[in-house]
């Protein structure tokens, strides 16, 4: 009977050694990997411009029907998005998400991508409603590397109306 | 240009498509031939109801002996062809053919309106290649204002000119074309104006791409997130079915009634059923900021809140004071021709059997007992249908501005007529200019001549001559100031028919003159034949329901007043309860009784026909002199200003129901969305109301009411509810379609007919009670005498209305107060269509947009009377007669 | 009220050519070019109201043709042919050329209102291509040197 009380405190001892996994959350942090699926992000153009242009083909993807948004038409003086149409509302209710990614599959402009963002408790079930406020990125993260020209409105073919 | 189909339906022709064999009539092109069979060539520009263009070279089909592909939208069926539509060679053409079709093609599907719906994103799916091999700068268009209701991108265009071709050869003007040639086509308007036509809002479901999308749904959802709602329009008589397209319960968009793709719902593009704008892009009011949201009691103060049950007990606590202190006939009851039937069956109930009075009307709008009389009599002897139009040889219309009182019927006529399936002959002091360019003849008279008129013709035909007698055509030259030839030729056509209908538009027929032009066309109708029909057009959706409901004092579900055993069946239906028997009062004589103090309570259900009353001052005093007023309504206005209680109602996409149209087609209602906030079901609130009176409704569902009603017909309608709603999907409808392949069927003359099965269950409740005396000739002067034009008037649709005038789409787009004036008269005041005149009525000056047109008698000028503001309540006896000047240097 | 007011003996005479008055359309329109030097909006409403067709019709039909033109040209105007069998031996090169002489792009006139440059489809002389056409007199297997040689006559 002792043998076997000391067989298991080998095995305490011997994991005691060995370089352990856990961290101490939250004063630390966990390195993800880079394609890991976390909050939601909406990208912008380099001018400042929101890429997504309300098309919907990402509530159209989800599969737990997690995304709602209305889109609305872009005036001259205030463009929201390059183009037409831009998303007025954008929301994903986080609960409802499982964090698929199809969503960013399904987006034509590259505008949405799951970030590695992952804290996201909340105390009230209103809090895990994202607008586009929560989601898009903000100037001090800098607006990536596309070329904003390539998408904007080309000008008319000469000679025509 | 005649039709195709119906010229050669003799012959049949048979051929095979794709190795099956089929038997189509000669004329047939390859591509309807293969629908039939259930084969889909893919197409853009053809359309069935457009003529054929074959430029977008999609349907492109192998036939054995040519040695090219053809194009299987113009290449009729010849006997023995054998021609395949899915061979290697033919999806290689089709594949260059979308390459072609996509080299200018911005592919913008994300931002694009039609995404999810459009033909090229289809056809991309089955023929598109993944890359393109043009190189060079797609071309690019700038962006036009264009129309107000139609958004244009012409970088989308594949040029198919279904749009050109709708205009030119259905809408009647051809308002859009192509500008410029080769690489550099694109459509357009002259100077990029509006597409001006009632029915221009269907060239954005024919477009097959993104060109013509709908500016009010701009955006607003892509269509997978929608609702389709399958329903009926409720603004007039055409009774058109639609589909709603609902997000969240709110009415996105409207249009024709879809089709079944694969096992889905989708918009039909390839449609025939057309709608007009006001039914397209005006059924956006149900969540208006104006709707009726809570009940109210006056004395507690409009802002008060007032629970259902208060108000409830409060309007029936008013109604048993007034029964129980002056008896029942103090209490009356007014309803609208936009309610459903069920409603307007239990209003009638609940007046009948749990107050006790046959004082109750739907003709709230009518100043005078002697037009309400004429009315009855319309509705009663109406017995004619334009469903069929190839069984029809000649239509006649009478004093009718179809195209702006009931759009979509004056559509039918006019394509029937374009394609010589029938005669169309018009007649009276304002006929419909817009059909008058394919009319076959016309005759235009006086409005205090027409009964002599239709006399003279009803005399002229009863002759036994081969050929009119001189002196009756002189009468009616006379009468009308047309040349011999033309009233030979409409006298030979009336004559030669073998079946006909006469339409005419109850709402243009004068006061005293109206029995008795009632009368001279029913005994018309019986001297051209049993084959002719009869055909009132009101510009109210249900007053044929209103009629069979019997919310009227002189009818009863079913039938007349004087049906005892109808009677009987009632007391019997209704708990055993003796009804009374004693005549009540007409609408035009409540009113007249309310303002004397004899009629101390009234219900009003629904009062947008008290507000189309001619003298709204005297509706005031009559309502403002009620010792008790009840108003069930979804909008406020002056009617439940003045309401003691006010119970809010529901809109037509928030009930279902059945509306009854013109033609006594039974159409299906289906609610997509509940009435807002404490809004309710109006005929729950009709059943609680009837319980806080004491007398409890039987009823647990509206089916019950539905059927209830339909056995009081003669014979009873076969149809439940249920089963008439059309098929296809029920949105949020709690009421789900079940659809059986039946038979259509119409009541007609106490017979059920058959005709051919149809996607939609069809049933048409009809009553030709044909009177057997003729109603007193009252022919008093009706015109002023004196210098000066004619002044005529109707309503027409998309004038201010109480539902209708309220959507924000199409309220803004309501026409500039016009008056139309026959070129006779235009050319001695010099004024050309656009002018501005000046018109003097009296002490009355008015300035209004001159539109020169065939539609006014020579002598008369009409008027939109819900677009004008003229005492017009005064001249319902006498017409009046009016100056006319031009004000120069103003264009409006 | 230009065409019927000055010219109404000209419309009478066009219109009693045919049987359906918008055979005419097209005579018309040139008596319009002819007499204001361009086809005007309001020739393109009299056109109309002559022939009883809408103003899209007309308009269609102006936009179609490049004989017609919707704004005032120059003394010369220059027409070259774009399409294959001109394009494949140096029409391009030639639109260039003329755009450096002139100073001016293809569909624009010079300041001074002598010159108007266009491209033009097919004049049906492919077997001389590249062509163009100067007013109404054509000019056959161009070169640089001979556009050079034809402009310096046009003053």
């Amino acid at each position: 009977m002792l043998l076997e009380f000391l067989k298991g405190l080998a095995v305490t001892f011997r994991h005691i050694f060995k370089p352990h996994i856990t961290v101490l959350y939250p004063e630390q942090k966990r390195v993800d990997a880079p394609i890991f699926r976390g909050k939601h992000k909406l990208n912008r153009y380099a001018d400042g411009q929101e890429r997504c242009v309300g098309c919907a083909l990402c509530a159209s993807a989800c599969p737990s029907e997690a995304i709602y948004l209305e889109a609305a038409e872009n005036t001259p003086e205030h463009p929201v998005s390059p183009g037409e149409r831009y998303a007025e509302l954008y929301q994903i209710n986080l609960l409802r998400c499982i964090f698929c990614g199809y969503c960013e599959e399904a987006c034509p402009e590259n505008a949405i991508v799951l970030g590695p963002e992952y804290e996201l408790a909340g105390t009230r079930r209103e809090e895990f409603v994202m607008n586009k406020e929560d989601m898009l990125v903000k100037p001090e993260e800098g607006f990536g590397e596309y070329d904003v020209e390539a998408v904007h409105e080309l000008p008319a073919t000469e000679g025509l109306p | 240009m005649p039709d195709a189909a119906t010229t050669q339906k003799t012959s049949n022709v048979t051929l095979t498509i794709d190795g099956r064999s089929l038997t189509v009539p000669e004329g047939t092109m390859i591509i309807e031939a293969a629908k039939s069979i259930g084969i889909y060539i893919p197409h853009y520009c053809y359309h069935p109801a457009l003529s054929i263009a074959g430029s977008c070279r999609l349907c492109l089909v192998e036939i054995k002996g040519m040695p090219k592909l053809q194009i299987a939208c113009s290449i009729p069926v010849k006997e023995g062809m054998e021609v395949f539509t899915n061979t290697e060679e033919v999806k290689d053409a089709r594949i260059g053919m979308m390459e072609f079709l996509l080299a200018n093609h911005p592919l913008d599907c994300p931002v694009c309106d039609r995404g999810g719906e459009c033909m090229l994103q289809r056809f991309s799916v089955d023929y598109g290649i993944a890359h393109t091999r043009f190189m060079d700068q797609k071309r690019r268009f700038r962006k036009p204002q264009f129309d107000p209701l139609i958004d244009i991108e012409r970088n989308r265009c594949i040029l198919c000119t279904r749009c050109v071709r709708f205009c030119d050869e259905i809408a009647g003007e051809h308002v859009m074309g192509v500008f410029n040639r080769g690489e550099q086509n694109y459509i357009g308007t002259y100077g990029d104006g509006p597409v001006s036509n009632i029915f221009s809002g269907n060239v954005i479901d024919l477009c097959p791409v993104g060109t013509l999308t709908s500016k009010p749904f701009r955006f607003q959802a892509r269509v997978w997130e929608l609702h389709q709602l399958q329903t009926t329009c409720p603004y007039c008589a055409s009774g058109c079915p639609v589909t709603c397209w609902t997000r969240d319960g709110k009415v996105c968009r409207t249009t024709p009634p879809i089709r079944k793709d694969k096992g889905k719902y989708v918009l039909d593009e390839d449609t025939t059923e057309f709608i007009c704008n006001q039914g397209r892009f005006g059924l956006d009011i149900g969540h208006h900021a104006e709707r009726l949201r809570h009940p109210i009691i006056r004395n507690n103060g409009p802002d008060a809140p007032v629970t259902w049950d208060e108000a409830i007990q409060a309007a029936a606590q008013g109604l048993r004071r007034i029964r129980n202190e002056h008896g029942p006939q103090a209490v009356a009851f007014l309803a609208s021709p936009s309610a459903t039937c069920e409603e307007l069956y239990l209003f009638q109930r609940l007046a009948r059997s749990v107050i006790g009075t046959n004082n109750i009307d739907w003709r709230g709008h009518l100043a005078s007992p002697d037009i309400a009389a004429a009315f009855s009599l319309a509705m009663s002897t109406a017995n004619g249908m334009l469903d069929d139009l190839s069984e029809i040889e000649c239509v006649l219309v009478l004093n009718c501005d179809l195209l702006h009182e009931a759009p979509v019927t004056a559509l039918k006529l006019r394509e029937a007529a374009r394609k010589a399936n029938i005669e169309l002959l018009l007649l009276g002091h304002h006929i419909d200019s817009w059909l008058a360019t394919h009319a076959k003849a016309y005759l235009q008279c006086l409005p205090d001549q027409e009964h002599a008129l239709i006399y003279a013709l009803d005399q002229a035909i009863a002759k036994a001559e081969p050929e009119p007698t001189s002196a009756d055509v002189d009468t009616i030259r006379e009468l009308s100031g047309a040349g011999k030839e033309t009233v030979e030729s409409l006298i030979t056509s009336l004559r030669s028919a073998g079946s006909g209908v006469i339409v005419y538009g109850v709402s243009e027929i004068w006061s005293h003159l109206a029995s008795t032009v009632v009368d001279d066309l029913v005994a018309l109708r019986n001297t051209l034949g049993p084959q002719w029909a009869l055909l009132p057009v009101n510009p109210e959706r249900n007053a044929s329901g209103a009629f069979a409901t019997g919310c009227q004092s002189d009818r009863l579900p079913g039938s007349g007043c004087d049906n005892q055993k109808t009677w009987e069946k009632l007391e019997s239906l209704w708990g055993k309860v003796p009804l009374v028997r004693a005549a009540g009062l007409s609408a035009p004589d409540i009113l007249e009784q309310a303002s004397l103090g004899e009629i101390k309570g009234l219900v009003v259900l629904g009062s947008d026909a008290l507000l189309r009353h001619p003298k709204p001052e005297r509706v005031n005093q009559a309502l403002k002199t009620l010792e008790h007023l009840v108003v069930i309504d979804v909008f406020p206005s002056s009617t439940t200003e003045q309401a003691h209680v006010v119970l809010p109602g529901a809109l037509f996409t928030e009930k279902d129901g059945t509306y009854i149209d013109a033609e006594g087609r039974l159409a299906r209602l289906c609610k997509g969305d509940d009435p807002p906030e404490d809004a309710r079901d109006n005929w729950q609130i009709l059943g609680e109301l009837a319980k806080a009176l004491g007398t409890e409704f039987p009823y647990q569902r509206l089916d019950d009411v539905f059927a209830e009603l339909m056995n009081l017909l003669h014979p009873p309608c076969p149809f439940t509810l249920e089963e008439l709603a059309p098929e296809g999907p029920g949105a949020e409808c709690p009421i789900r379609c079940i659809t059986k392949p039946s038979d259509r069927f119409h009541v007609l003359a106490g017979k059920y007919h058959a005709l051919a099965s149809s996607f939609r269950p069809t049933c048409h409740v009809r009553f030709a009670e044909l009177p057997t005396a003729h109603a007193e000739e009252k022919i008093p002067p009706t015109v002023e005498s004196g210098p000066g034009l004619i002044l005529t008037w109707a309503p027409i649709l998309q004038g201010r209305d109480h539902w209708g005038g309220r959507s924000p789409t199409m309220a803004p787009l309501r026409p500039s107060p016009y008056i139309e004036i026959h070129p006779s008269n235009a050319k001695e005041l010099a004024v050309q269509t656009g002018d501005a005149v000046e018109l003097r009525m009296g002490e009355l000056r008015l300035l209004l947009r001159a539109i020169v047109c065939a539609g006014p008698a020579p002598g008369t000028v009409h008027v939109a009377s819900n677009l004008v503001d003229l005492p017009l309540g005064d001249y319902l006896t006498r017409l009046p007669r009016v100056q006319l000047k031009k004000v120069e240097g103003k264009q409006t | 009220m230009m065409l019927r007011e000055q010219k109404a003996k000209a419309v009478e005479k066009i219109l009693k050519r045919y049987p359906d008055r918008r055979s005419a359309i097209i005579p018309l329109l040139w008596l319009v070019q002819r007499t204001a030097g361009y086809v005007t909006p309001d020739g393109i409403t009299e056109v109309a109201e002559i022939t009883g067709v809408t103003l899209t019709q007309v308009q269609e039909i102006v936009s179609f043709y490049t004989m017609f033109h919707q704004k005032p040209v120059g003394r010369y105007l220059i027409s070259v042919c774009d399409n294959i069998s001109c394009s494949l031996l140096g029409a391009e090169q030639l639109v260039e050329h003329l755009e450096g002489r002139l100073g001016i792009r293809a569909g624009e006139t010079t300041a001074n209102g002598l010159f108007s440059l266009q491209t033009v489809e097919c004049l049906g002389a492919c077997n001389m291509a590249p062509v163009m056409i100067i007013n109404e007199t054509l000019y056959p297997n161009l070169t640089t040197e001979k556009i050079d040689q034809i402009l310096k006559n046009c003053t």
